[in-house]
């Protein structure tokens, strides 16, 4: 005889979703009940619950399993800085990549395009930025997001041929992925500056910067990102809003091997002071993690997990697992934050950049709880932050086993956004940014929360559904 | 307009907390504008550009703090500062410990509670088939107590439970008890050795208590939803449920109840209870079809829990219903009124005479937008109270069911309907018999015997089985007034 049925013969519990009463009566017996905070999913709109009926099955957790169990597994290690033009897949002389979903130059916000602007300047495409806007609006540049070349860029993202690009090594899947060297706070390009001095930098990082810490990386074997960004959540970053530890850290592992370059002394001084006074200095390396891992994930055939959430300043666009490269995009929104003196939300630019990419692997607004210092952007008491990182749990299908939170006894960090129960619970991603100014060039004018617009996931799993057969 | 400011020297704070501050400060009446940073050479040249850069602020380092503040005039100025440093030194109230938010979905729910096995659903029909998919996914056996899920997605729901060994329960499933729990409307009642798997939610509670009126206990009441043993769905939760009672040790007989059900998977069900090799009585109302001979066949509730209490060794208790001479014969015909479906199906065939008339207040055309009469039986009751003025109404025939999730004192409130009905009869003349049964145990929360006196109290004919309270009903309009 076979054995006998677990449902018959062991202890209940039970979760409770719909008339209290009943759950009443299961704690009036001594059972134990979780009851469920249950409202109608998106809205009270019956045809989207319809369509979440028919994605809750097999194929798709199953699909989300072999997702999340990438995207987890990931060993991203930063190994190297090489000029874009010769590592990133599909990269021309002519190619300028943005953030975000792809974006016509007509739709283009003030910051990216005047990011777009300078890179051409950089580039010696043009010598005026009159002349600049003219090419980049004339249709003979390959406009792309970087999401479509592994890479990711903070803000307006820019990455032309000739900008050195850390290359993160996925050592678990073998992919690799690619961002910029971040510039330094205040009038930079990817706020969309152009000016003398913000070229001058360009050109320096890709004549200096690049080259220094590519050889350093090379000679140091590679930086463990996965232990160091472990290692900066449990000392306050989130590294997103905040990378001040994980910036010091990886400064901390590249310094013995900048440090035996054959450079003149003046040289290897600018490095340290530049690298030791950009508090970000970190973000667009943990990005690149980010996004090795993320990409690992991606092409799962009915996943409904996230892969990509993106903003180009225009747009907010989200990718997932199982429905390869198609974007679902909505209005990108202005975050909600604090502003340095002299700025308003008047003046914010709506929300830009890829950065998002780390939400969207279970760190930034996610791991929110492990950094009390920003927790003013979240409400301002440490247990707003708190509430804010364990919100994230019931809309995701894991937790990281790397990434620990030690305000929340050392539980990991919610990961593997799932477009299901993002539609089911109504509740949406929660991610830590910069506001950039809406003109091109003032740079940063504060910082904030941001959410994406519904509508992304709306669409995302309406198309989910049509490709069930 | 007045500039002042502030630095102090090596005392950081944190830039977040600052910009909060500075938020704080410039909502403040006559101020123009203002800023607390730390002094580094970016926010040098930004409080320079803002206009904002005191002279002492031109000399401060990044390691010093400095708030500055242009106002309309310098007492603004100066309660600026003075709040600027108030809010430096402010610390939040300490709270307490953060208490988790309620979970927003079933399997969030199912991830917090480690020995969650069961998701009970009684969302609102549009939206039950999406969370009872996904409960399955979270790996839990469901109790679908919603209704109008369409039929596509029951078949849909129970196939992909049977493929991953959970049990779908429902839906429009409004009772189980497991392993002595119950789930839904469930009467507490005694633990014993007979199984049931019913499509039919009052009866199985009639079932249930019987055995426990009888003198023997239940090993599990698993509820299927009402259209299980429909040709549609095929007998799915029911197929799957006679399995595992089968392999189940507590159980040494089964039994099944049911509305009339599809005559092939009639066929199907009873034969995958012989399959289990336990002795079988099937009640399946209103079903004439030809039953296996190991199965014992009865035509109504209390003849399956009679029939039950046997197949387990014992002997049933006696029910004992109130004579029909005790009364005078009614003029008129039977209202029934019923709370139950299967209650009243069953007293409809009892009574089997043209005439009388029934109503099922459980049925979809009167809980639309309202609650289930188990739980609020008012306009049941008001029908009752209604009868009193019907000259064609000689016996009022009524269920009152007890147990979790039902009214918390259905009699008390049925009584006094009975006693309003009672008196408009009498005002006109008439003789009205008010005849009743209730669905309980001694050990449900409201307590069958108190409900039980409560409406003989009112003049009710309290019958210990809805069959009986029926043949009581039938006995009273079957002669003539004899007095």
């Amino acid at each position: 005889m076979a054995a006998e049925p677990a449902l018959l013969t062991g202890r209940l519990g039970v979760v409770n979703a719909g008339v209290d009463l009943f759950a009443d009566a299961l704690t009036a017996q001594g059972v134990a009940v979780t009851r469920v905070d249950w409202r109608p999913p998106a809205g009270g709109d019956a045809e989207v619950s319809a369509l979440l009926a028919h994605l809750w099955r097999e194929e798709a957790d199953a699909a989300n399993r072999e997702a999340l169990g990438r995207l987890l597994a990931a060993q991203p290690v930063l190994v190297d800085v090489r000029p874009a033009i010769d590592v990133i897949p599909g990269m021309t002389r002519d190619t300028i990549l943005h953030a975000g979903p792809p974006i016509t130059w007509e739709r283009m916000s003030g910051p990216v395009r005047g990011a777009m602007i300078g890179a051409l300047l950089y580039e010696r495409r043009a010598s005026t930025a009159e002349a600049a806007e003219r090419l980049a609006a004339s249709g003979t540049m390959t406009l792309d997001p970087c999401h479509h070349h592994a890479a990711v860029g903070p803000m307006a993202g820019i990455i032309t041929a000739s900008m050195p690009v850390l290359i993160v090594e996925n050592r678990a899947h073998g992919n690799r992925a690619y961002s910029t060297i971040n510039e330094g706070l205040g009038r930079v390009l990817r706020y969309g500056a152009y000016a003398e001095d913000v070229i001058e930098r360009l050109r320096w990082i890709e004549a200096t910067l690049g080259h220094a810490v590519g050889a350093a990386l090379r000679a140091s074997g590679g930086i463990d990102l996965r232990a160091l960004i472990a290692q900066a959540l449990q000392m306050g970053d989130e590294c997103h809003n905040r990378n001040r530890a994980a910036s010091a850290l990886l400064i901390k592992a590249l310094a013995p091997h900048l440090a035996a370059l054959d450079l003149p002394a003046a040289e290897r001084a600018r490095i340290f002071a530049f690298a030791g006074g950009n508090e970000h200095f970190f973000l667009n390396v943990g990005m690149a993690a980010c996004k090795a891992a993320t990409d690992a994930a991606h092409g799962v055939p009915h996943s409904t997990m996230v892969t990509t959430m993106a903003r180009n300043g225009t747009d907010f666009g989200i990718r997932l697992s199982g429905l390869g490269d198609r974007w679902f995009t909505g209005p990108s929104e202005t975050p909600v934050g604090l502003y340095f003196s002299g700025f308003s939300a008047d003046d914010a630019n709506p929300d830009v950049g890829d950065s998002s990419i780390t939400e969207t692997a279970g760190i930034g607004g996610f791991a929110m709880a492990a950094a009390p210092a920003i927790v003013q952007f979240v409400g301002g008491a440490p247990a707003d932050a708190l509430r804010a990182t364990r919100l994230m749990y019931e809309i995701t299908l894991g937790e990281s086993d790397v990434y620990r939170l030690p305000t929340l006894d050392f539980r990991g960090t919610p990961t593997g956004i799932d477009v299901r129960l993002v539609m089911q619970t109504g509740v949406l991603p929660q991610i830590t940014t910069g506001i950039a100014h809406r003109r091109a060039g003032i740079g940063q004018i504060g910082a904030g929360v941001v959410k994406p617009p519904m509508a992304c996931f709306e669409a995302a799993l309406r198309a989910l559904a049509a490709t069930r057969p | 307009m007045e500039l002042i400011g502030l630095v102090r020297r090596k005392a950081y704070v944190d830039s977040v907390a600052l910009m909060r501050v500075s938020d704080q400060l410039r909502a403040l009446p006559g101020v123009l504008s203002a800023s607390a940073v730390m002094a580094t050479d970016l926010n040098r040249e930004l409080l320079a550009d803002a206009g904002l850069l005191t002279d002492d602020a031109k000399t401060a380092a990044a390691n010093d703090l400095v708030v500055s503040v242009r106002a309309e005039t310098r007492e603004a100025a100066r309660a600026a500062l003075e709040r600027a440093e108030a809010l430096l030194a402010s610390r939040r109230a300490e709270e307490g410990p953060v208490q988790d938010a309620p979970p927003r979905s079933l399997l969030s729910a199912g991830r917090r509670s480690a020995g969650a096995t069961v998701a009970l659903i009684s969302v609102p029909g549009p939206y039950a088939a999406a969370e009872a998919h996904q409960a399955l996914s979270a790996g839990l056996h469901v109790f679908l107590f919603s209704d109008n899920v369409p039929v596509s997605e029951e078949i849909a729901l129970k196939r992909r439970g049977a493929a991953r060994g959970l049990l779908v329960m429902g839906p429009e499933c409004g009772t189980s008890i497991i392993n002595g729990v119950g789930l839904g409307f469930a009467n507490r009642v005694r633990r014993g050795d007979i199984g049931l798997v019913g499509a039919s939610g009052t009866g199985l509670q009639e079932v249930t208590t019987l055995i426990h009126r009888l003198g023997a206990g239940i090993s599990h009441a698993i509820g299927t939803g009402g259209r299980d043993l429909d040709a549609a769905v095929g007998g799915l939760t029911t197929l799957q449920a006679l399995e595992w009672l089968g392999r189940d040790v507590a159980t040494r007989a089964i039994v099944i109840v049911s509305k009339p059900p599809s005559d092939a998977v009639a066929q199907r069900v009873l034969a995958a209870a012989v399959a289990t090799g336990k002795p079988v009585v099937a009640c399946l109302l209103g079903w004439k079809g030809a039953t296996p001979a190991a199965v014992r066949a009865v035509a109504t509730l209390e003849d399956a829990a009679r029939g039950a209490v046997e197949a387990v060794g014992r002997t049933p208790l006696a029910l004992v219903a109130p004579p029909p001479d005790l009364a005078p014969r009614a003029r008129g015909t039977i209202r029934g009124l019923y709370t139950g479906g299967s209650l009243c199906e069953e007293a409809e065939s009892i009574i089997s005479a043209d005439g009388h008339r029934f109503t099922d207040f459980g049925s979809g055309e009167y809980t639309r937008g309202r609650p289930h009469p188990m739980i609020d039986p008012g306009l049941r009751n008001a029908a009752v109270a209604a009868a009193g003025g019907d000259a064609s109404v000689g016996v009022v025939l009524v269920d009152v069911v007890l147990g979790y999730g039902a009214h918390a004192n259905p009699a008390g409130a049925l009584a006094s309907a009975v006693a309003s009905a009672r008196a408009g009869a009498t005002r006109s003349g008439r003789t009205l018999h008010v005849v009743g049964h209730v669905v309980g145990t001694d050990d449900d929360p409201q307590r069958l015997p108190e409900q039980e006196a409560m409406l003989r109290e009112a003049g009710v004919l309290v019958c210990p089985s809805n069959r009986l309270a029926a043949e009581l009903a039938r006995a009273l309009v079957g002669a003539p007034d004899g007095s």
